[in-house]
């Protein structure tokens, strides 16, 4: 049976099943998307945001943020040319409050439940790889599989997870997302998913359940086979931003009868109303990436005000796991009421 | 070592061959889900795709020349026709490959969609049918359902846009590139992705808040 969300001690268990994925790795940093690097920026809502938010990110011109880059692995040697999920963490301050919008690469999560999690951290757990020898890759053309490449690592979660996936119908979309999920050449040059579903109500009274998205520019750009060194991507950031600032579009799809709500397994028809809400400009390295790269918190439930709280069980789950993690790492604004 | 060149490109392609047809034997037909359409959501029912892939009987130049003069002739018949629609977002015509192609996006039902084509341009489509293969019984507008049911065959098999909306029932996840080589040995043509520049609104929408009335 499924843990209640909230059971205190969760967040902890959440966190810890997380390090066990990464053996070896010091409890010193965050469990997962240990390696990153901060940012600082404004966003600037679209003419219509505020036909379809009472929000003030939504109603202020300028709202002045702190953002963090991510690589997703816990591994605490950054390795910026890993098939790995991408996350770009956005803290919007307002007079009224500072929401923390986290996105990541990967359009839908693996699990529904804590529970569901905590299974799922245990497939994960990299077992040692095997030699692939001729004849398994000639036997999987003779099934018309993709062969197996040579395991570039002495252990892999790889086929803990296909397991997971061949058990669990649910965690199919993520995994296999996981799976074919591109390696891009910058971190500016990805597209980031919020996942959860969140509610906003327009100055008509109409409230919407809604799901966020940021579009690069400059368009998305996998790296392909493309070698972009170990600091690749924090080489080109520091370039970039040096030269010119970034930018992302916000774009928000709008529920329809019949999607689910509280669901972040399952993603909805791509024809559903999406309206760009505003755009991002990521203007600077910040200076101080102690404070502003590592300390920093960022926690999924800081919500503006106007923004509702999604429905689903994950989001409530993150909420402990990312305090816990803040606390153990001794992170700034852990509480989720004291915002930074 | 990549199997190409005038050699071994052509006893890969044969290999190949010979695999997906064991395969497609011994798996039986496919469980490929097209893109669902039709569903609670407005939306679900706006901006629909149909891609009509009619071979030609005749892909010879002088073919391919009646193909075009047929169309021609009638093209102010078909875009009037369209027009009396009300729910078509375009539509296009082409030649390709020896194919004559309707390519449309609209509102609605399909079904509804090619019944409406009987009632506005049936002999269009009458005239059409006398230079394709196979072709269903005509006058159309005495024979809907066998009508109907021949362009729904022609419809280009519509693929989701996540592979475990195109296979929900997968046991082996291992197994989804062989699903997907045996989805395309049963459907020769295949719409691979459709982009929306603005999702969610219908013809009608649009008409009227351009102000170019409907």
């Amino acid at each position: 049976m499924d843990r209640t969300i909230d059971d205190q001690s969760l967040g902890a268990e959440l966190v810890a099943k997380i390090r066990d994925d990464f053996p070896g790795q010091p409890h010193t940093g965050r469990p997962i998307h240990t390696c990153g690097i901060g940012a600082e920026g404004f966003f600037q809502p679209s003419p219509v945001a505020r036909r379809y938010s009472n929000s003030p990110v939504f109603n202020t011109a300028r709202t002045n943020v702190a953002i963090r880059f991510s690589n997703g692995s816990g591994d605490h040697e950054e390795n910026d040319n890993a098939a790995d999920v991408h996350g770009m963490a956005v803290k919007l301050h307002v007079d009224e409050g500072v929401w923390d919008l986290v996105g990541m690469t990967l359009a839908e999560f693996f699990v529904r439940t804590p529970g569901q999690f905590i299974d799922f951290t245990e497939h994960a757990i990299p077992q040692p790889t095997k030699r692939v020898h001729w004849w398994d890759r000639w036997w999987a053309k003779l099934n018309l599989r993709l062969p197996p490449q040579q395991p570039a690592t002495p252990t892999s979660a790889t086929d803990g997870l296909m397991n997971f996936a061949n058990r669990h119908s649910y965690a199919r979309a993520g995994i296999l997302g996981d799976a074919m999920l591109y390696r891009p050449v910058s971190w500016v040059r990805a597209q980031y998913h919020t996942i959860h579903v969140f509610g906003i109500t327009g100055p008509d009274g109409v409230r919407r359940r809604v799901r966020f998205r940021w579009d690069p520019v400059i368009g998305i750009r996998p790296a392909g086979d493309l070698d972009i060194g170990a600091d690749g991507l924090r080489t080109d950031l520091r370039a970039r931003l040096a030269d010119a600032p970034a930018s992302f579009q916000l774009r928000m799809t709008v529920a329809e009868a019949g999607d689910p709500i509280d669901d972040p397994t399952v993603g909805w028809p791509e024809w559903r109303h999406t309206v760009v809400m505003g755009t991002l400009w990521v203007t600077a390295i910040a200076a101080d990436q102690e404070r502003d790269g590592e300390a920093i918190s960022f926690n999924p439930a800081r919500l503006a005000p106007g923004i509702d709280p999604p429905l689903d069980h994950i989001f409530a789950a993150r909420r402990a796991a990312y305090a816990v993690s803040c606390a153990e790492r001794g992170g700034l604004g852990c509480p989720v009421k004291d915002a930074p | 070592m990549k199997w190409q060149g005038p050699i071994l490109g052509p006893i890969r392609k044969a290999f190949q061959t010979v695999l997906t047809n064991y395969w497609a034997w011994r798996e039986g037909p496919t469980t490929a889900h097209a893109v669902q359409v039709g569903g609670l959501a407005p939306s679900d029912s706006l901006q629909v795709p149909m891609n009509l892939v009619m071979p030609l009987r005749d892909t010879t130049a002088v073919g391919r020349a009646n193909a075009m003069a047929a169309i021609g002739a009638s093209i102010q018949e078909l875009f009037v026709g369209l027009d009396n629609v009300g729910t078509v977002h375009f539509a296009r015509f082409d030649i390709v490959d020896g194919n004559l192609c309707m390519m449309s996006i609209f509102d609605g039902d399909p079904r509804g969609y090619i019944r409406d084509f009987i009632a506005l341009f049936g002999n269009v489509f009458d005239a059409l049918m006398e230079i394709v293969v196979d072709p269903p019984t005509t006058p159309c507008e005495e024979h809907v359902d066998e009508f109907l049911d021949w362009i729904m065959a022609h419809d280009a098999f519509q693929i989701p846009g996540a592979i475990t909306e195109e296979f929900p029932g997968l046991k082996r996840v291992a197994n989804a590139p062989r699903d997907l080589v045996l989805a395309m040995h049963e459907q020769p043509n295949v719409q691979l992705g459709i982009y929306r520049g603005y999702p969610g609104f219908s013809a009608a929408q649009v008409r009227d808040r351009l102000g170019v009335g409907w």
